[in-house]
C-alpha cells in the first residue's frame, strides 16, 4: 500500500491505490489530478440509493466516500505516506444528495506527527452549494 | 454502555428519572416495531440500492432496541493488508439503524434526513466477523430527533465505533407524497 501511494505520486494517478481497496471499487470512487489538486468523483449508482422514492443517496455512500477520498487525499499528499487510520468521522448533511454525479475536494488541516485533520467538501452540481461538508481524525 | 443495557434501572431518583425516560421512549419505539419492519422491508425488497449492496438485514428486537446486521464481505473491505473493513460502511451502517431509530420513535411515517453524525472509531472490526448496529432515539423534539448508537461484532461493552446522530423531522407537506407512496407499497405487499 505504502509503495503503491508512492507510485501514485509519481504517476500523479491514484486509479492504482483505488484498485488495491476493495470499498474503493465498491462505491466506484475515482479520482483527477490537476495542477496538484485532487478532485473526488463518484458517479451515480443504484447502489448508492438510500431512499428509493425520491431517489436520494444514502447518507452512508455520501459518508463513505468523503471518508475514502480523505485517506486518499492524506496518503497522496504525506512526504513518507502511512496507512492512515480514522480515530473519529464528523459530517454534516447541508443540502439533499440526490443520484447524480457527486465530487468532493479535500484540505489537509493540520499534519502532525501522530494525528492528521482532514477537512472534506462535497458537491453535486455546483461547487458552491455544497450538500456535505465532513472531517475527519486521522492517526498516522 | 447504559443506553444499551437492561436491568440497570438507577439507584437514585435522578438515574431512575432518566430511566423512565429511556422506558418511555422505548415502549414507543416497541409501538411502532411493525411500522419499522415493514418500512425496513419495503426498502430492502427494492430490487437495488444501498442497503442490499451491502447485505444489511434487521436482527430481532427487542426491549424496543433496533438492530441492524451488517455481513463481512471482501467488498467493503478498505486495508486489504489486514481485511479490516473500510470505516464508511460503518457509517453506512450506524446511519441507517440511527435514521430507522429516529424513524420509529414517531407515531406516523415521517421524513427523517440527518442533519449530522459524528463516529468515534474505538477499535478495529474483525476481519471476518459481521457487525451489529444499534441505536436508540434518546430525545424527541418538535423538530429535532436525538440518536445514539454503537457497532459491536457481539459484545457491546466492547464497541468496535460509537456514534451519534441528530435528524430533523420535516413538516407533514413534505411526507405527503411518501406517505401515500408508502401505504401503496405495504397494500401491494399484503396482497
Amino acid at each position: 500500500m505504502k509503495n503503491t501511494a508512492i507510485e501514485a505520486r509519481q504517476l500523479e494517478s491514484l486509479t492504482s491505490l483505488i484498485e488495491k481497496i476493495p470499498y474503493a471499487k465498491f462505491l466506484g470512487i475515482q479520482a483527477k489530478i490537476e495542477g496538484g489538486e485532487i478532485e473526488f468523483h463518484l458517479p451515480p449508482s443504484r447502489s448508492h440509493i438510500g431512499n428509493p422514492t425520491l431517489p436520494a443517496m444514502h447518507g452512508g455512500a455520501v459518508s463513505g466516500f468523503m471518508e475514502l477520498s480523505a485517506a486518499l487525499h492524506l496518503l497522496y499528499v504525506m512526504k513518507t505516506p502511512k496507512i492512515p487510520k480514522v480515530v473519529d468521522f464528523s459530517i454534516e448533511y447541508v443540502r439533499a444528495g440526490m443520484l447524480v454525479d457527486t465530487f468532493a475536494r479535500c484540505e489537509v488541516v493540520r499534519q502532525g506527527r501522530k494525528l492528521a485533520l482532514v477537512a472534506i467538501t462535497c458537491w453535486q452540481a455546483d461547487e458552491k452549494k455544497p450538500t456535505a461538508t465532513a472531517r475527519v481524525h486521522f492517526l498516522l | 454502555m447504559i443506553f444499551f443495557s437492561q436491568g440497570t434501572a438507577g439507584r437514585s431518583f435522578m438515574d431512575r428519572v432518566v430511566w423512565m425516560l429511556f422506558l418511555k421512549i422505548r415502549v414507543v419505539i416497541l409501538e411502532s416495531l411493525e411500522v419499522t419492519k415493514q418500512f425496513f422491508e419495503m426498502l430492502v425488497g427494492q430490487k437495488d440500492g444501498h442497503f442490499q449492496a451491502l447485505g444489511m438485514s434487521v436482527r430481532p428486537v427487542d426491549h424496543g432496541k433496533l438492530s441492524l446486521l451488517l455481513p463481512y464481505s471482501d467488498r467493503i473491505v478498505g486495508n486489504p493488508e489486514t481485511g479490516v473493513v473500510h470505516g464508511g460502511c460503518l457509517t453506512a451502517l450506524l446511519d441507517t439503524v440511527c435514521g430507522l431509530a429516529a424513524a420509529t420513535a414517531l407515531d406516523k411515517l415521517s421524513l427523517c434526513p440527518t442533519i449530522d453524525l459524528r463516529i468515534d472509531y474505538m477499535s478495529s472490526a474483525r476481519p471476518g466477523e459481521a457487525i451489529i448496529g444499534e441505536a436508540e432515539a434518546i430525545r424527541i423534539t418538535p423538530s429535532v430527533i436525538f440518536t445514539q448508537g454503537i457497532a459491536h461484532q457481539g459484545d457491546p461493552e466492547n464497541p468496535v465505533a460509537r456514534c451519534s446522530a441528530n435528524f430533523l423531522r420535516m413538516g407533514s407537506s413534505v411526507v405527503g407524497d411518501m406517505q401515500e407512496h408508502f401505504d401503496a407499497l405495504l397494500q401491494s405487499a399484503e396482497q
